[in-house]
This record gives C-alpha cells, sequence and structure tokens, in this order.
C-alpha cells in the first residue's frame, strides 16, 4: 500500500462501529518494548538503530496477524508527507523529530500498528472503535507475542520490560480512551474533573497525545503506573476510571437537555451545522469544535449525523491531509479556504438532518422557555 | 533555612515538581522526604551546594529521580553504565535511560523513583515467554 492510498481511506478504528461510540471514539493500549543487549535509540549510533529497526521489520513479516503489513521507513518519505502519519495517529510527533532509521508497521485497517525507533525501539499498538479496551489488550498482546517469538526484548523479573523512560518500565503499557466531553466543557466542569482523574492515577491528554491541546472536546485518558500492576488491572482500572467520567459526562448532557440552556444550545448546534455547510474559511479547530456540537446534538436527540461522516470531516480536515489532497503544501489562507471548501462538499455524506419529530426552533425551543 | 513543607525543620533536601506546566523548587526536612516517599538516608550530605535532583515526567507530574542525600559527588563524577556510558548527569539532563543496563547501574537512584511514580518498585505481568511474574518470584538480585 502506498501513503496516497493509505491516506484515501478512513482508519477502521473511526468507523463509529464500536461499543458505545457515542461517548468513547477509541480504545487503545500500547506495549513498549527494547531490542536486548542494545542501547536505546537515544544512546544508539545509526548502524544499532538500523539493525534494530531491519530486524523488527524482518521479525513482522513472520507474523500472521502483520502478514498484509506495510512498512514505512521515514528516511523514505518525504518531508512534507510525514505528518500524515501523525494525523492518522499511527506514529507519534516526537517520532518525526528523531534521527536515523524508524517508522512504522501498519496493518489490518491501522487497528495494529508497530512504531520503531521512536523513544523505545518498539511501540506495538492496538486501536479499535468504541470502549473495548480488554480487546484491545488481548489483540496487543497476542501481536507481542508473535514479534517476541522472533525478537529477544530486554526485561528482567523485578522490573519486567526496560524502558528508556523509568515511566513506562514493567508492564510498558499505557492503555488509553478517547472519549468526548461537550457536556462537562458546556457547564464548566472539565478542570474539575481533570483534577478528579489525576487523583485517581491516571492522566489525561490533548489529541496528539502528552503535552497537547484537546481538540472538538475529546480527551484522551489513560493509565500513568507500569511497574506493579499487572496489564490485566492497569486496563480494569483505566476501564473503571473512564466509566465514573462518562457518568459524569452524562449527568451533563441530561441537565444540559433540561436546564434554560436548551434554546441557546439548539441554536448552537445548529449554527455548527450552518458554519460548516456554508463557512468559506475553516481551520483545523473549528472544524473540530463544529463536529463537536453535531456528536453533542445527536446525543442530546435534537439531530441525526454519522459518526463515520464526522470522523471523516475530523481527520481529512487536518493540514498534512488537506496538502496531499491538493497536491501541494497549504498554509494561512489558502489552506482554510480549501478546508471549508472540502468540507462544504462532503456535509452531504455525514447523514445530517434534524430529528423528523422535532422541527428546529419550534418543538424544542419551547422546552427552553 | 526552614523546610518550605512543615516550616518547622531545617531543609536539607532539593525537591523540584512540576505540577501544571509550572516548576517548583523546593527545600525540604528529611521527614517530610520521607512522607512524599523518597528513601533518605540517615547519612548528612557532603557539604557544598546539593547537586540538583533528576526529574523525569509522569503525565503532567513531574518528579525527582534522586535527592541530594542519594547522589554524593563522587558518586555524580564516578558511576557511568558500562553498557552505554550514560552518566548520572546525562540521566539527570535527559531523564532517559541509555539501555537495559543502566537499570542495574542505576538501582539506587532508579528505586526510589519508581516507588514514587508507580508506588511499586517490582514488576507484576507478563514477561518474555507469556509468564507472568507474581511479586514473590521477583527478588532484588535478579535484575538484568
Amino acid at each position: 500500500m502506498t501513503l496516497a492510498e493509505l491516506c484515501e481511506g478512513l482508519a477502521a478504528w473511526l468507523d463509529g462501529s464500536g461499543p458505545r461510540s457515542d461517548l468513547v471514539l477509541s480504545s487503545r493500549v500500547r506495549l513498549a518494548r527494547n531490542v536486548a543487549n542494545t542501547p536505546f535509540p537515544n544512546r544508539a549510533n545509526g548502524v544499532q538503530l538500523g539493525r534494530a529497526f531491519h530486524g523488527v521489520a524482518a521479525a513482522s513479516a513472520d507474523v500472521p496477524s502483520l502478514a498484509s503489513a506495510t512498512t514505512w521507513n521515514l528516511e523514505d518519505l518525504a518531508t512534507a508527507d510525514r505528518p500524515l502519519l501523525v494525523e492518522r495517529h499511527l506514529v507519534s510527533p516526537n517520532l518525526l523529530e528523531g534521527t536515523g532509521e524508524r517508522g512504522v508497521i501498519v496493518a489490518d485497517g491501522e487497528r495494529q500498528a508497530v512504531m520503531i525507533n521512536e523513544e523505545d525501539h518498539v511501540r506495538i499498538q492496538c486501536v479499535a472503535s468504541g470502549f473495548q479496551l480488554a480487546e484491545v489488550l488481548s489483540e496487543a498482546v497476542a501481536l507481542d507475542r508473535g514479534l517476541e517469538e522472533r525478537i529477544e526484548f530486554a526485561a528482567s523479573r523485578r522490573h519486567g520490560y526496560l524502558t528508556a523512560c523509568p515511566t513506562n518500565a514493567g508492564t510498558g503499557l499505557r492503555a488509553s480512551v478517547w472519549i468526548h466531553l461537550p457536556g462537562l466543557a458546556l457547564v464548566g466542569e472539565t478542570k474539575r474533573i481533570h483534577r478528579s482523574v489525576a487523583e485517581m492515577g491516571m492522566a489525561v491528554r490533548g489529541w496528539f497525545g502528552e503535552g497537547t491541546s484537546a481538540l472538538g472536546d475529546f480527551y484522551q485518558l489513560s493509565n500513568q503506573q507500569t511497574l506493579g500492576r499487572t496489564e490485566e488491572r492497569a486496563v480494569e482500572e483505566l476501564g473503571a476510571v473512564a466509566e465514573r467520567v462518562l457518568g459524569y459526562e452524562l449527568e451533563a448532557r441530561e441537565k444540559l437537555a433540561s436546564s434554560d440552556r436548551r434554546a441557546k444550545l439548539e441554536d448552537r448546534i445548529f449554527r455548527s451545522e450552518g458554519i460548516l455547510r456554508c463557512a468559506r474559511l475553516l481551520t483545523v479547530s473549528q472544524v473540530m469544535a463544529c463536529t463537536s456540537d453535531l456528536r453533542l446534538g445527536r446525543a442530546l436527540g435534537l439531530v441525526q449525523v454519522s459518526d463515520r461522516g464526522l470522523n471523516r470531516l475530523a481527520l481529512f480536515s487536518q493540514p498534512a491531509h488537506l496538502a496531499k489532497r491538493m497536491g501541494c503544501p497549504q498554509d494561512g489562507e489558502s489552506s482554510r479556504w480549501e478546508r471549508a471548501r472540502w468540507v462544504r462538499a462532503e456535509m452531504d455524506s455525514i447523514g445530517f438532518r434534524p430529528r423528523v419529530d422535532e422541527e428546529p426552533g419550534q418543538g424544542s425551543t419551547e422546552r427552553g422557555r | 533555612m526552614k523546610c518550605e513543607r512543615c516550616g518547622e525543620r531545617a531543609a536539607e533536601i532539593q525537591y523540584t515538581e512540576y505540577r501544571d506546566g509550572a516548576k517548583h523548587k523546593l527545600e525540604i526536612c528529611s521527614e517530610c522526604a520521607r512522607e512524599l516517599g523518597f528513601h533518605v538516608r540517615e547519612k548528612t550530605p557532603p557539604s557544598g551546594p546539593a547537586p540538583s535532583p533528576t526529574v523525569a515526567s509522569v503525565g503532567n507530574v513531574t518528579v525527582s529521580l534522586s535527592t541530594a542525600t542519594e547522589l554524593t559527588d563522587n558518586r555524580l563524577a564516578e558511576v557511568r553504565c558500562p553498557g552505554c556510558g550514560l552518566s548520572i548527569e546525562e540521566l539527570r539532563d535527559a531523564s532517559l535511560l541509555g539501555c537495559p543496563q543502566c537499570y542495574s547501574t542505576f538501582a539506587k537512584e532508579l528505586t526510589p523513583l519508581f516507588r514514587r511514580i508507580h508506588g511499586a518498585t517490582r514488576h507484576r505481568g507478563r514477561i518474555p515467554g507469556g509468564e507472568c511474574v507474581r511479586p514473590e518470584d521477583s527478588t532484588e538480585e535478579d535484575d538484568a
């Protein structure tokens, strides 16, 4: 598969088919591993990085679930194309900043990926639509076993899998769920939830991971502790915290649906649809904010709209995807113009329509008075 | 100087913590350091300025890798990992280990850090070969 072909499609985990995908965009598990008797990437020289890269790539060719995988070496990709992999969440922004042979193996409609020579030699990632942490853990463990039969990973009984950063030592597992919290944002509870999640030992991150901001009211909840807890327990604990946060979000949505802000909220949701359908200049964050409103509108029973369609808008509006479609890098106003033009053309495919039994501005607005 | 945490005992240890993107430097006493989960030896640190602690990020919280009482000047100067040549100072700067062997080379620095980050110092869970490690299986001696 070429990078252009990859970028024409939508990753399987964005198809909106998973359990509770009205609240949970995706569930992900990543396992950090390093090749035994080899310096970690931050201390490895070019030869050692190359050996690790090609060793992992060769081993993956023999793993059944990676049989039809594609391997991308960043060194072989044009600099302008590399951010495409970040926008698709197949590699981290840090991988792009690195040097030497590094890249990613992608399989199963982007459900499985193996990032090579980032902070650790190997980062196994399995991701699926909706709330299904236990399932993605099983997949990641199976993929790990497949690689482990062919590569000796650095490990000890005392410290488990040995990783470059002590924060990942032990299981090397980072499980995360991407949850949509527009209700909490609207009632001004997001910061309080962040604090309470941190107190429960979990981290809250933005759209592109650590240190990035939230886009479209999506937040990534993930475990922080990897030593002294089994993989299963870490995933169960994250699932329990996510359940609590989702409970708070549902409470916030109920509050919004019955409050005197309902008319304003309904107006906001339909305005967002209008912006997407008519605007001539759009930034990524505007697209994300408007699609977040439409998701909330559906959750409140005001509109119908397809998850898959909204996920398409969110992904294909990102700068590198836009540039790839246009055939040249876009910046500034021309980028915002092209994004808006593309979004307008796509609006018919997102399945948006007001709920049949509620004409906008009439029945539902009366409830708000 | 008085401990900036309890305001009563003498400050002996420099403690740096990053919370919500802000850096907080505190001079604290041994008692408060213990309450924060650090291993503190009874020995008084050598005279002169205390070496700054090594830090590592955990989500939006960053914690000290070690304290002044554990990083003596001699250890700072002498200890290098035989596997990759990483020194304690380089570890402090990058917050990253250099190779699998660093885990035994810097065990003294890592143990309190692990306790602070993970609330544990020993692995539980899978290891290569599909085995699961229970706490009683792992000992201090069997590190790689």
